[in-house]
């Protein structure tokens, strides 16, 4: 049986080699705890690290490498941002679109810290008004929460705009890049992000347990509190956590091997250019969905504007439960795809799909096209025996 | 007789800041060594900087420019 793998907004497979032989060798040498001694191979390893906030700085327009702090990936990048600026009385502006990344976290701090939020309501192809932020925002309001690009419809916000208006408010502004990163350029200067979470083993190719949360200037050390107070490595003789970044927010050690793989996915990523990354998600999303185009009883949930769209989009088969059709593709014929609400309930109410869900169709970098005629030809076959059923 | 050198330390408050001079202090050809920080200097157990004294004003120049504080600059 072929086997094909449509998954990547789960996390990216299969991994480019140099990411693999990344992870290979420096578990091989140096191998050692970064930041945490003075000899040869934990130096070598700290460089690694530090080389590694180098190219994420580089990457998304950060100015200073010392304000990429690594987490475990993006959930844990956006814990650390709203339990660690939100206090008491403060309010939040988020959107329809959000993962429960954003959702359980700010549902907690409602009830049990008495932070409020507003939710900006997007259309059901995604569309959101950036003026709608501006409207929602009050006198407490400490944050914007936006998530860059839905996963389960592929839609982008509008998040330069929403920037705008941030700085216009005095608003800190958090932006989820959990499946915008690595696709779409993301320039924190330019689309004026205060906070941006990164996962490293989706869109940047990189293995899973790494990802990073990257601070501008605006978030002041002291404004931040940390998760996690642990060791860092540094100030040994004193009993409290660092006032300092990236140590305030960086206790226990690090997963090293993995930021020894992210920065090869970061390098793979330059080396194969973004523009390129882009057009091949493209030209995949295309071919998918005119080959479904039309198809009796298919729904495709997707963006509204081609513009404003990742490799990713949604569907449903009239007559067809998304579980029997996951089980069938996977088990009939070898295609791995993710079914259900994928930890978005709010994004499926907001297109109409909630509780039921959809078929999610997530294609990478490596996906052949033969591999989307074979899921085109897969689905119209399910979809066949069942109306024939 | 030749005239013995001299060295000095930078005590960083993170190791990532040593990182970030070394690699800017590399790219302008300053010669220098992470080693530990000396327990009688600190009781930090992290990274000092060594570099050679004569180019103690490179090194001042080069915190300002990467824009890291340092705990501080001593003489050896």
């Amino acid at each position: 049986m072929k086997f094909i793998y449509l998954d990547n907004s789960a996390t990216s497979w299969p991994k480019p080699p140099e990411v693999i032989r990344a992870v290979k060798a420096f578990m091989e040498y140096p191998g050692a705890s970064p930041s945490r001694g003075s000899h040869r191979m934990s130096v070598e390893a700290g460089r690694m690290a530090y080389e590694c906030r180098e190219e994420m700085a580089d990457f998304f327009g950060l100015k200073d490498p010392l304000r990429v702090v690594f987490t475990l990936n993006a959930t844990e990048s956006i814990n650390t941002a709203l339990f660690g600026i939100l206090n008491p009385g403060d309010h939040v502006v988020t959107t329809s679109l959000e993962h429960n990344a954003v959702m359980r976290p700010l549902n907690f701090l409602r009830d049990k810290r008495s932070v409020e939020y507003t939710v900006v309501r997007s259309s059901e192809k995604g569309e959101i008004d950036p003026d709608d932020f501006r409207k929602a925002v009050k006198k407490n309001t400490k944050m914007f929460a936006v998530n860059h690009c839905s996963n389960v419809i592929g839609s982008l916000a509008p998040v330069k705009e929403i920037g705008e208006i941030s700085r216009e408010r005095g608003v800190l502004f958090l932006v989820d890049s959990a499946q915008s990163a690595g696709e779409f350029r993301i320039d924190m200067r330019d689309m004026k992000i205060d906070l941006l979470a990164v996962t490293g083993h989706k869109l940047l190719y990189g293995p899973m347990g790494i990802g990073a949360l990257l601070l501008s200037d605006r978030v002041k050390e002291k404004e931040i509190r940390p998760l996690k107070r642990g060791g860092t490595g540094s100030f040994s003789a004193e009993e409290c956590q660092p006032s300092f970044f990236p140590d305030r927010l960086e206790s226990g050690t690090m997963n090293a091997v993995g930021v020894a793989g992210l920065l090869a996915g970061l390098r793979w990523i330059k080396k194969t250019g973004l523009e390129e990354i882009l057009k091949e998600a493209r030209k995949k999303f295309s071919r998918f969905t005119e080959s479904l185009e039309g198809m009796p009883g298919l729904k495709i949930y997707r963006s509204f504007s081609p513009q404003k769209q990742s490799g990713t989009f949604s569907v449903t088969v009239e007559g067809v439960s998304v579980s029997d059709a996951g089980y069938v593709l996977d088990e009939n014929y070898g295609i791995q795809v993710r079914v259900g609400l994928h930890c978005s309930p709010s994004c499926h109410r907001t297109i109409g799909t909630y509780p039921e869900g959809t078929i999610r169709f997530a294609p990478g970098y490596f996906t052949g096209e033969d591999q989307i005629d074979y899921a085109v030809k897969a689905i119209k076959e399910i979809a066949g025996k069942c109306k024939n059923a | 007789m030749p005239e013995k050198e001299v060295f000095g330390i930078v005590l960083f408050h993170s190791v990532s800041s040593a990182f970030r001079l070394e690699r800017h202090l590399k790219s302008k050809n300053i010669p220098l060594k992470l080693m530990p920080v000396p327990r009688h200097l600190d009781s930090d157990c992290g990274t000092s900087l060594r570099f050679f004294w004569k180019d103690s004003d490179a090194v001042r120049e080069g915190i300002k420019i990467v824009g890291i504080e340092v705990k501080e600059i001593l003489k050896l």
